[in-house]
């Protein structure tokens, strides 16, 4: 549990540094021991737009944003406008008067200001204006008293490998100039910074986007082809890097259409195979996500969420895929959804859509969202040892070639999975189908047989549901509580905290929450088990339309009890803005 | 070795007298010229009358949806090199719907093979204008016939970057089914334009039409199927003079070469029995 918690905002003009500074920030808190999460707040161009950086360092494991900030960097005098209302008692706020011209003070909170000329600082020391984030590294640094030996591992860390030496040792003594500057300053004080608890040999830090992305390759994946978009973008770069190393190919499709028919003519060829994207990438691939189901190859898709509709806002974060990946395409079209809310998860759901892809040999889709899939987080090292590979009824030569087997693609079996063989198979040679077909294969209109091939192909997801690889529910707060939360991705460690939060406010329990992690299948008893139980239950989700509310709806009767807490401004929930929803309209 | 007959599967739907009973035939000559195996034999079609031609055939096969067949092709020769994967459809699937796949196949120059029907009109949905029908082609959506130019696929395939580049005919199995085996024999993406008469909805383009204006390349002195100039020269003919044969080849380096991991095993046939076995890949990665 989070008992000590600082929070550094810092904001600027995109390509003012300050998304890298904050990566260089990161490093020197992990290099600590304490837990860690980022929140990126950038606009979808390269130059220009204000962006801001805010790190959230605790001393145990962390897992959403906060809305408070204890120490708030001002490269421009937009972060007042961005900031100010986060600002708490005994803030501290730097600003650079090379830009900063107009300070709006915010009334009512004891905050200080102080003015540190972090481009001067620069150009006097080093000559150019070049390390003026360093300098303001340092100033942070001395605020939080870092130790020298965990800002030189940082900066190392950060540094060393991609420039050298040289620019590291400039680097430290930008850093020491701004540490000396602040500690000169008349009043300058201090915050403390959290005693880090998090075990720092075995700690990762990493972001959604690279934990799905090893999950990947720890799961078998062989292939991908995918479209750049964002918020998805880094799994295919890491992948392209990754996957040759692994044995796999990569291909940069020409849209997301052809990405997904690649990873799904690579599916049928035997190789695991995914496409990463986002929002507008699963809507062109709504066709090829039903030929997946009608043919019944297994292939993964990663969704990592964006606010739409249409182009919407590309590097802010929404759940409002939701139906869209439950629904889309056209007709009966067998899948399986499921939605992660760590980095840990990202990694084990990946690893195992590529078991329930295989296994139910259908698409996979797992939704992942910008906050998660682009914030880093410090985690425990990933557990290899939890992951197992299984390929369902994927036949072997020997036994497609058994006296007396006869194959059938598309037998009609009790749990709907018939067996599967791929090309290069003597004995496996059949017709992959997408138009209606008979048990070979073959094409049919057949009334009889199709409706039961299509029982079949929808069965697969009945049994699904009974299987290891599937995620189940997840519980969290007080079991015996008779108010209930619903929640899933990112917003459920925020509404873990939320009750905390609660809790060391009014001294209020009476909380319990569950975590959805497969929405399709979708796990009717338990979630009627835990509904039933509750006079009350707040369905939390990022989105207008209250997409999981209405999923519960369509699945349970118990309207009458949902209460939906949305939000769909493209920012995420907090731990705070939760506890006071539910402290609101209880 | 096998025969048509092995590599036949169900009677084909074809109306008597399509074109494309040739072009499955020619198929099944070159997979037996090139003694191919048929379980090393995919054949990929999109949507329409002449993607059903994997119905037909006895090889693996994979009948997807309108227009994306390439893509999937592609994603079959990548996740396992050692496949022949042959690609046929028509020519509203490859060159309407499927037009940008093809471009970039093409330029991708992955080691696969494109057998393009081409009956410039469209015949499963009974008689549309398709993007190769000729100008002034009266159908049900150009009442007041074609204003369009037509497509010239052998001048696409060729600017796109395809390796490999020829023009068949149903009319001459023989010849056709070493175009396709030559095709498939060929390291890279090659592509064949097949006119293939549609001899219920089209009228105009019929087997006398396009015998008035065949010609066959090899006849031509001096013709050298290296010469990208003569390529283009005699592609930019076509709507007047139809070649026959290989108009254009070369070598060059194909995808698999390049961005392929050098793992000897190809990717769909790799044990992934242990999710650990990479784990170093991930200490790698975070070290940086």
């Amino acid at each position: 549990m989070i008992s000590e918690s600082i929070n550094i905002a810092i904001g600027g003009e995109a390509g003012d540094g300050v998304l890298s500074a904050g990566e260089i920030l990161c490093k020197v808190f992990y290099a600590s021991g304490a837990g860690l999460c980022t929140y990126k707040n950038f606009p979808s161009r390269i130059r220009g737009g204000h962006t801001s950086y805010s790190i959230r360092i605790t001393d145990d494991i962390c897992r959403s944003r906060s809305c408070e900030t204890d120490i708030l960097i001002a490269f421009d005098e937009e972060s007042f406008a961005f900031h100010n209302h986060e600002l708490k008692d005994g803030a501290i706020v730097i600003y650079d008067p090379a830009r900063v011209k107009n300070i709006a003070k915010v009334s009512g909170k004891s905050v200080s200001y102080f003015e540190i000329p972090f481009s001067d600082i620069s150009v006097k020391n080093f000559a150019k204006p070049l390390y003026k984030n360093t300098v303001m590294i340092g100033a942070i640094a001395a605020i939080l008293n870092i130790s020298k030996e965990h800002i030189e591992k940082g900066f190392a860390d950060s540094i060393k490998a991609k420039k050298g030496d040289d620019v590291l040792k400039t680097n430290l003594a930008a850093c020491e100039a701004g540490i000396n500057y602040y500690r000169g300053l008349r009043g300058a004080g201090h915050l403390k910074m959290p005693a880090g608890k998090v075990e720092g040999g075995g700690a990762i830090m990493i972001t959604g986007n690279e934990a799905v992305t090893l999950g990947a390759i720890a799961g078998g994946c062989k292939f991908i082809a995918a479209y750049p978009i964002s918020p998805a973008t880094e799994i295919f770069e890491m992948m392209c890097s990754l996957l040759p190393k692994a044995g796999g190919t990569a291909m940069q499709a020409e849209d997301e259409i052809a990405a997904l028919c690649a990873a799904i003519g690579a599916g049928f060829a035997g190789a695991r195979s995914m496409t990463s994207t986002s929002g507008p990438g699963i809507s062109l691939m709504a066709e090829a996500i039903g030929l997946a189901g009608c043919a019944e190859v297994p292939v993964v898709i990663i969704d990592a969420q964006r606010p739409g509709p249409s182009t919407g806002l590309p590097t802010k974060t929404e759940q409002g895929d939701l139906y869209h990946a439950l629904f889309c395409s056209h007709g009966d079209v067998p899948r399986i959804v499921l939605s992660a809310s760590t980095v840990e998860e990202c990694f084990e759901f990946t690893a195992n859509a590529f078991n329930l892809a295989e296994i139910y040999q259908c698409p996979v889709i797992l939704l992942t969202e910008q906050v998660l899939a682009q914030n880093k987080y410090v985690a425990g090292k990933f557990d290899y040892s939890k992951i197992e590979i299984n390929r369902g009824k994927l036949l072997s030569e020997a036994e497609l070639n058994e006296p007396g087997y006869k194959f059938l693609r598309y037998e009609y079996c009790e749990d709907g999975v018939s067996p599967r063989a791929i090309p290069s198979q003597a004995g496996g040679v059949h017709l992959c189908n997408g138009n209606e077909h008979l048990e070979t294969g073959r094409i049919t209109e057949n009334p009889a047989l199709r409706t039961k091939i299509t029982d079949k192909r929808m069965k697969k997801i009945e049994s699904a549901l009974s299987s290891k690889y599937l995620p189940r529910p997840k519980y969290y707060g007080d079991a015996d509580a008779r108010i209930g939360v619903v929640a899933m991705g990112s917003n459920v460690p925020a509404a873990v905290e939320a009750v905390d939060i609660i809790a060391a406010k009014t001294g209020r329990r009476g909380f319990k929450i569950m975590q959805l992690t497969s929405l399709m299948p979708f796990c009717d008893k338990e979630a009627s088990d835990f509904i039933s139980k509750c006079d009350k239950v707040f369905v939390i989700e990022n989105n207008h339309s209250a997409q999981l509310c209405g999923l519960i709806k369509m699945r349970l009767p118990v309207h009458e009890k949902l209460v939906s807490v949305l939000k769909y401004d493209g920012i995420s929930f907090s731990a705070a803005e939760i506890a006071e929803k539910l402290m609101e309209v209880d | 070795m096998l025969t048509t007959k092995d590599l036949s599967y169900d009677k084909p739907t074809w109306c008597p007298g399509c074109g494309h009973f040739a072009v499955l035939n020619a198929v099944q000559r070159a997979i037996i010229e090139l003694g191919l195996r048929k379980e090393e034999t995919v054949c990929v079609s999109g949507i329409g009358c002449s993607s059903k031609l994997p119905e037909y055939l006895d090889v693996y096969g994979f009948h997807t949806i309108h227009g994306r067949s390439l893509p999937h092709a592609e994603g079959v020769k990548l996740a396992n090199p050692r496949l022949n994967v042959i690609n046929v459809g028509g020519d509203g699937d490859g060159f309407a719907i499927g037009c940008g796949h093809f471009v970039h196949a093409a330029r991708r120059n992955i080691d696969i093979t494109y057998v393009l029907m081409n009956n410039q009109v469209y015949s499963l949905t009974k008689g549309q204008t398709s993007p190769t029908s000729d100008r002034g082609f009266i159908t049900k959506t150009s009442p007041e016939g074609a204003e369009e130019a037509p497509v010239n696929t052998l001048l696409m395939a060729l600017t796109a970057g395809a390796t490999f580049v020829g023009c068949g005919f149903s009319s001459d199995v023989t010849g056709l089914g070493s175009l396709i085996a030559a095709a498939v024999k060929h390291k890279g993406f090659s592509f064949i334009n097949v006119m293939s008469p549609c001899v219920t909805f089209n009228k105009l383009n019929t087997y006398d039409y396009y015998k008035k204006q065949a010609y066959k390349l090899e006849e031509e002195p001096g013709y050298d199927p290296f010469s990208y100039e003569k390529a283009l020269e005699t592609a930019a003919a076509y709507f007047e003079r139809k070649p026959l044969g290989v108009l254009f080849k070369c070598e060059t380096s194909v995808f698999k070469e390049v961005h392929m991991s050098s793992h000897p095993v190809p990717p769909a046939l790799q044990d992934i029995s242990d999710p650990a076995k990479h784990m170093h890949l991930m200490d790698q990665y975070l070290r940086h």
